[in-house]
């Protein structure tokens, strides 16, 4: 079996494991598992735009807040069905992306940063005073009966989504000239690649999904005030669970996801004062032993291939036509002089 | 101003200030079909500034530029670059994080991947990178950075390819390689405008020079009448 049909069967094999695990797992397991899945899906969002082009986004809870404001008013308000306020919810938050994102992706480096935690700040404003729909501070009672199940199903689905997208992402052309702008923005428009078409892209790609997080979280929660969806510190858990994974890789939200659950359920339950001090430290731990993230210790290991598949395709189809004849290739020696 | 008719590129009475400098002040130039040109000048006359606002990283203040007639200012850089017009750097800007192969991949057209990709072999067989295709970017040496620069760029059917001081710190034997292929390449049509201060180079690959200074057009004729021409060597020695 090849290295592709290995990795599929591997991702159907875990698949297969959470589909079954909700009938042997307790509650209180499911819903670790629950909570695990939405860190990893918010992960797999933020890493389509900030791990990919490198605009660091400080603002993605808006995203998530909006999809769960969008369940709450349509099925509290409105009798909705839940699946469709969800689905709902992600159109809406893609939607506004796309002015959102026209607007600022003009701005570059910590001011698109600091531009999108003005932006979720904003959002969670507007979800205060805008009272006749969100009923401000009261919040909204979305829901009575006990969802954990369905929305762990539908989280699991929306997390092999994004995975796949994400895995297309990675060994697509599409991806690589996402990368060429993380790496210099200026060259890549001069190489004629439309820069912010393709940031755009990426950016309404990774606001859809915390759109539907956000409504299954709503659901699941039973009740949203602006407080608790549009908290800073979930935008800032998003670019911390990444760049622990590795930022702009295909495993690394799942990997940062993952450990920050594990990590965060382990640290409340022994340290229920200290946690977060806890937590602090940790971050500065990684930031100074493992700047790039696990991903990038993995692969120094050998544990993970650095190769993209499609530059593979071209490596391959370069081997095969050195095997047919001899490349016109100039002295090594020289090339290396240089 | 009107588009010239037989020019490729032509530059018109274009104007840049930083600050109160004016980098480029009242620049006109064309460059013909076909041509390897030459744009030499000492150091801040407005070389690298040109190349900017023809590649539309910059906007002119002022003046006009024209590239197969049609109108370049406003154009952003990679509409520019789509209409057949390339360029590298004079610091190579190859991307430090991605290998070889995908740097080259990364600059193709949209269109059929295995064209690209017999393409960007073919290019990394001519500059001699074959070997080094998996290599990342940021583990290449400088001289090796120019040429995959150099080799990205043609990655694109360009008409026109501007390369800015491409032969800067690199030793003679690459240099002799990169002179082999800016000639293979020309002799496939492609037209070149080269910016480099390897005055021994330039002269032999070029066979018209331009000269500026102080952002302005001072000299342009043939290598061996602007190598003598005494407002040249004012502009290079201060001579009188």
């Amino acid at each position: 079996m090849n290295r592709r049909g290995v990795n599929v069967t591997a991702g159907v094999a875990v698949v297969g494991v959470m589909v079954a695990a909700p009938l042997v797992l307790s509650g209180y397991q499911i819903v670790f598992v629950l909570l695990t899945l939405l860190y990893i899906g918010m992960a797999y969002s933020w890493n389509l735009i900030s791990g990919y082009t490198g605009y660091l986004s400080f603002g993605h809870v808006a995203f998530f807040g909006i999809g769960a404001y969008t369940v709450g008013v349509l099925v509290a308000t409105h009798g909705w069905p839940w699946p469709v306020a969800v689905l709902t919810g992600g159109v809406l938050a893609a939607a506004l992306a796309v002015p959102l994102g026209w607007i600022m992706l003009r701005l570059r480096g910590p001011y698109f940063a600091i531009g999108m935690l003005a932006v979720a700040e904003g959002t969670r404003l507007l979800a205060s005073v805008w009272r006749g729909v969100t009923r401000g501070g009261l919040g909204i009672f979305v829901t009575t009966t006990y969802n954990v199940v369905p929305v762990y199903y539908s989280l699991l689905g929306l997390v092999v989504v994004v995975m796949t997208l994400t895995y297309w992402v990675d060994n697509s052309r599409f991806g690589l000239r996402l990368l060429s702008i993380r790496e210099d923005e200026d060259a890549a428009e001069v190489l004629g690649i439309d820069t912010t078409r393709r940031k755009l892209t990426a950016f309404v790609m990774s606001a859809a999904f915390p759109g539907m997080i956000g409504g299954l979280y709503a659901w699941y929660i039973g009740y949203i005030d602006p407080g608790s969806v549009f908290a800073l510190s979930f935008s800032l858990n998003m670019v911390l669970m990444t760049l622990l994974g590795g930022a702009g890789t295909f495993l690394g939200p799942l990997i940062g996801g993952a450990s920050f659950a594990v990590v965060l359920e382990s640290l409340w339950a022994r340290f229920p004062a200290y946690h977060l001090m806890v937590t602090g430290v940790a971050i500065m731990a990684i930031v100074l032993f493992i700047p790039n993230g696990i991903v990038a210790v993995l692969r120094r290991f050998g544990l993970i291939s650095r190769r993209r598949q499609f530059a593979s395709r071209v490596v391959r189809r370069s081997q095969r036509r050195t095997d047919e004849g001899p490349a016109p290739t100039t002295e090594k020696s020289d090339v290396a002089a240089g | 101003m009107s588009p010239p008719v037989d020019a490729l590129l032509s530059v018109q009475g274009a104007v840049k200030s930083f600050g109160g400098v004016r980098a480029v002040d009242g620049c006109t130039f064309d460059v013909a079909k076909g041509s390897t040109t030459g744009l030499i000048g000492p150091n801040g006359s407005g070389k690298t500034t040109t190349f900017n606002l023809i590649t539309g990283l910059e906007r002119p203040e002022e003046g006009e530029i024209y590239f197969e007639g049609q109108p370049l200012v406003g154009k952003r850089p990679h509409q520019i670059t789509r209409s057949g017009l390339g360029r590298t750097f004079q610091t190579t800007r190859v991307f430090p994080d991605m290998t070889v192969v995908e740097n080259m991949m990364v600059a193709a057209p949209e269109d059929n991947f295995d064209d690209s990709a017999d393409r960007a072999i073919e290019l990394l067989a001519l500059v001699g990178l074959i070997e080094l295709r998996e290599e990342f970017g940021g583990n290449l040496s400088y001289g090796q950075n120019k040429l995959v620069e150099i080799a990205r760029v043609h990655m694109r059917p360009h008409r026109m390819v501007m390369l800015d001081e491409p032969f800067a710190g690199v030793n003679r034997t690459l240099a002799e390689q990169l002179v082999d292929y800016i000639e293979k390449m020309h002799a496939r049509g492609v037209t070149y405008l080269i910016i480099d201060h390897e005055m021994k180079l330039v002269m032999r690959l070029c066979q018209r020079i331009l000269v500026l200074d102080q952002g302005k057009l001072l000299v342009e004729g043939l290598p061996e009448v602007v190598q003598n021409d005494p407002a040249v060597l004012s502009a290079y020695f201060g001579q009188e």
